[in-house]
């Protein structure tokens, strides 16, 4: 017997060639569509198991979210530090800090090295000395601070240091001139002298010494890499008022800032000041600088070091986490898989095909592991408040981040899920259904 | 509509092997059934009908043979293709009902119309009036274990049913039913041999079963007597 006439049960199986198979592939599409609500309902009928991957899988996206959350809290730290450092700037510390035996000197910097600096250095447009006192008491009437260190500085310091006033004005080059005894006051001694008073007028004395506030600096809010210490902790004199009243060394300072024109030059930048000022200190070749240089990215990498292990300890957790999650469901996905035999044998009989029962194991896998990651960056966010309100980090909470921990959920899914499917859909429909009974 | 048989079978032969024993279960069995027919097929346990109603059903593939289904040769196809020829052409009904536990009456006699390739307009329709022609016209959103055995049974008739197929084949319908309840399942299968006209083929090993078929096909140590 021939087919004579065209049978339309059997035109899916003609099976001649691409076309064919293409239009078969594209006929599944609306039934893989129908098979999510076979999924849905799947999940809903077995909900107390899939509490446990709900759950499993929510742990690990939450700590996902707190480590995404911080990496780029961290990032947008370093972008405010290396903007409150300057891209542009270098300073000059004197004596070398890593390398100080006892006996050797601290003050290295001279003027003459300030004039050289300025005068024979490519791309300078700013040499700014800096002296400091460290640990000085501040009072104001009955009140009085402890601050960690009063600066002593040329005119211009807020411009220089793009660090905006409050109110006031800033140091100009007559206070200088004159070691006029004038100051400006950084925002937590102001609150704590003053409170919501303004300072501008009043006369402090700073180690004794009575000093006018001119200016008031706007409110900075982060440490700079050196612990507690804020950096808004500060008062900042005139050079030549802070040397000749607290009779310090008139002919060195502590520190140089220089600010070069074009940032991204920065590391050979670096490398002439370093060999100009070797040169100036006579310093041999072998022997160590007697000096410290400090760029941004210098900066940079010391917090990250120190944020970067915090961040490995939350990455091993959340990836075991994810990993039990992963587990779980595997094992979850096993049990359902050998549990519902008949079911899924019943399914084949009736004629769904092999993709149908993989699209429906995995489906259930994802539905079960997408609602974890919801549950689990609402559960991360809240980590992130809690850790961020320990000031311990920065959390910056983004869509990318959401995007990120659902894909990661898809992934477990996948990962934990494929083979279960797999051996669903593998099973012939009569071993299938002899299996349940 | 092609002309010859709804189904030959030429020399059809299945073996298994348990522990290493090789079985034969069929023997070179020929076999042919027409259209609108309404066959019992009667033997002891072990005699091999079940296994020939699987091979029927495109649930199990022959050892040797061949099985014509609507003049097309089933050898050659792929496990997809017999799933849709399973899904177009065949009904199923089975001892132990096989009804997904957490669906509705409704949801389990959809289920092969959501499987079938194609277009799906006015299933749930139809789904709702099949249910209302084996008289659960008020338990479509019961799940199954809210019915008795008899209700579960309609249910699965339904079922094979929504998608118009050519052939119903039942592995003992009425093997968990009482006789009462046994005879109003196979008066509705009677009425849809002789109404709708689908050729359907029960396995049983009890005669008051077989004897609403019109065609008796005895099975005995996988041979057709």
């Amino acid at each position: 017997m021939t087919a004579a006439s065209p049978d339309p049960a059997f035109a899916g199986n003609a099976g001649n060639g691409g076309s064919g198979r293409l239009r078969a592939t594209l006929g599944f599409l609306p039934l893989l569509w129908r098979v999510q609500g076979m999924a849905l309902s799947a999940v809903w009928a077995y909900k107390v198991r899939g509490f446990f991957v709900i759950s499993a899988v929510a742990l690990g996206i939450a700590v996902l979210t707190v480590i995404v959350a911080s990496v780029d809290g961290a990032r947008k730290k370093a972008v405010e530090i290396v903007e409150w450092f300057g891209p542009d700037s270098v300073l000059i510390l004197g004596g070398d800090i890593e390398n100080r035996p006892v006996g050797q000197r601290t003050l290295t910097l001279s003027w003459e090295d300030a004039r050289a600096l300025s005068r024979s250095l490519p791309g300078v447009y700013a040499v700014l000395p800096m002296r400091a006192k460290s640990n000085v008491t501040v009072k104001y009437g009955a009140k009085n601070v402890e601050l960690p260190v009063a600066v002593g500085a040329t005119e211009n310091y807020a411009s220089a240091w793009d660090w905006p006033l409050a109110e006031g004005r800033d140091i100009s080059a007559d206070d200088v001139a004159r070691s006029a005894k004038i100051c400006l006051i950084g925002d937590a001694p102001a609150r704590d002298l003053f409170g919501d008073e303004s300072p501008i007028g009043k006369t402090i004395l700073v180690a004794d010494l009575p000093v006018q506030v001119v200016g008031r600096l706007s409110y900075r809010g982060f440490s700079g890499g050196r612990g507690d210490r804020s950096i808004d902790e500060r008062i900042i004199m005139p050079l030549s008022t802070m040397t000749q009243r607290f009779n310090m060394n008139r002919k060195y300072f502590r520190a140089l800032r220089v600010k070069f024109h074009d940032p991204s030059l920065m590391e050979s930048h670096t490398e002439n000041l370093r060999s100009l000022l070797r040169h100036l200190h006579g310093i041999k070749e072998g022997e160590p600088d007697d000096f410290s240089l400090l760029t941004a990215a210098e900066i940079l990498k010391f917090l990250t070091a120190f944020t970067g292990g915090l961040v490995a300890f939350l990455g091993v957790t959340a990836g075991v986490a994810i990993l039990v999650g992963g587990f779980v469901l595997a094992n979850l996905m096993y049990l359902s898989v050998s549990e519902r035999k008949e079911e899924i044998g019943l399914r084949k009989a009736l004629g769904a095909p092999f993709s149908a029962i993989v699209c429906q194991f995995l489906s259930e896998a994802a539905y079960l592991t997408v609602t974890g990651a919801v549950f689990g960056v609402g559960l991360g966010i809240g980590l992130g408040e809690i850790l961020a309100g320990f000031g311990k980090m920065e959390v910056v909470l983004s869509p990318k981040l959401f995007i990120l921990c659902v894909l990661a959920a898809l992934c477990i899914a996948l990962a934990a899920g494929v083979r279960p499917a797999l051996r669903a859909a593998r099973m012939t429909p009569i071993e299938a259904l002899r299996g349940g009974e | 509509m092609t002309g010859g048989p709804l189904i030959r079978l030429s020399g059809v032969s299945k073996t298994y092997a348990l522990g290493g024993v090789e079985t034969d279960v069929l023997r070179a069995v020929d076999l042919t059934i027409e259209y609108g027919e309404f066959a019992a097929l009667q033997g002891p346990s072990g005699s091999g009908k079940s296994t020939l109603l699987h091979i029927l059903g495109l649930l199990d593939r022959p050892s040797g043979g061949e099985y014509f289904l609507r003049g097309h040769n089933t050898a050659g196809m792929s496990d997809d293709e017999h799933s849709a020829l399973r899904n177009r052409l065949i009904g199923f009904v089975f001892q132990s009902f096989y009804l997904i536990p957490y669906a509705t009456a409704l949801s389990n006699v959809m289920l092969p119309g959501l499987y079938r390739r194609g277009a799906h307009g006015g299933l749930a329709e139809r789904a709702e009036e099949l249910l209302s022609r084996v008289g659960l016209k008020d338990h479509m959103r019961h799940k199954p274990s809210q019915l008795s055995g008899g209700q579960q049974q309609r249910v699965a008739l339904a079922r094979a049913l929504v998608n118009d197929p050519d052939l119903i084949l039942a592995d003992e319908p009425t093997g968990q039913l009482d006789s009462a309840t046994s005879a109003e399942i196979m008066s509705l299968l009677t009425e849809i041999n002789s109404r709708d006209g689908k050729t359907i083929v029960v396995v049983t090993h009890d005669d008051a079963t077989a004897a609403y078929a019109s065609r008796t096909i005895r099975v005995h140590d996988g041979r057709i007597a």
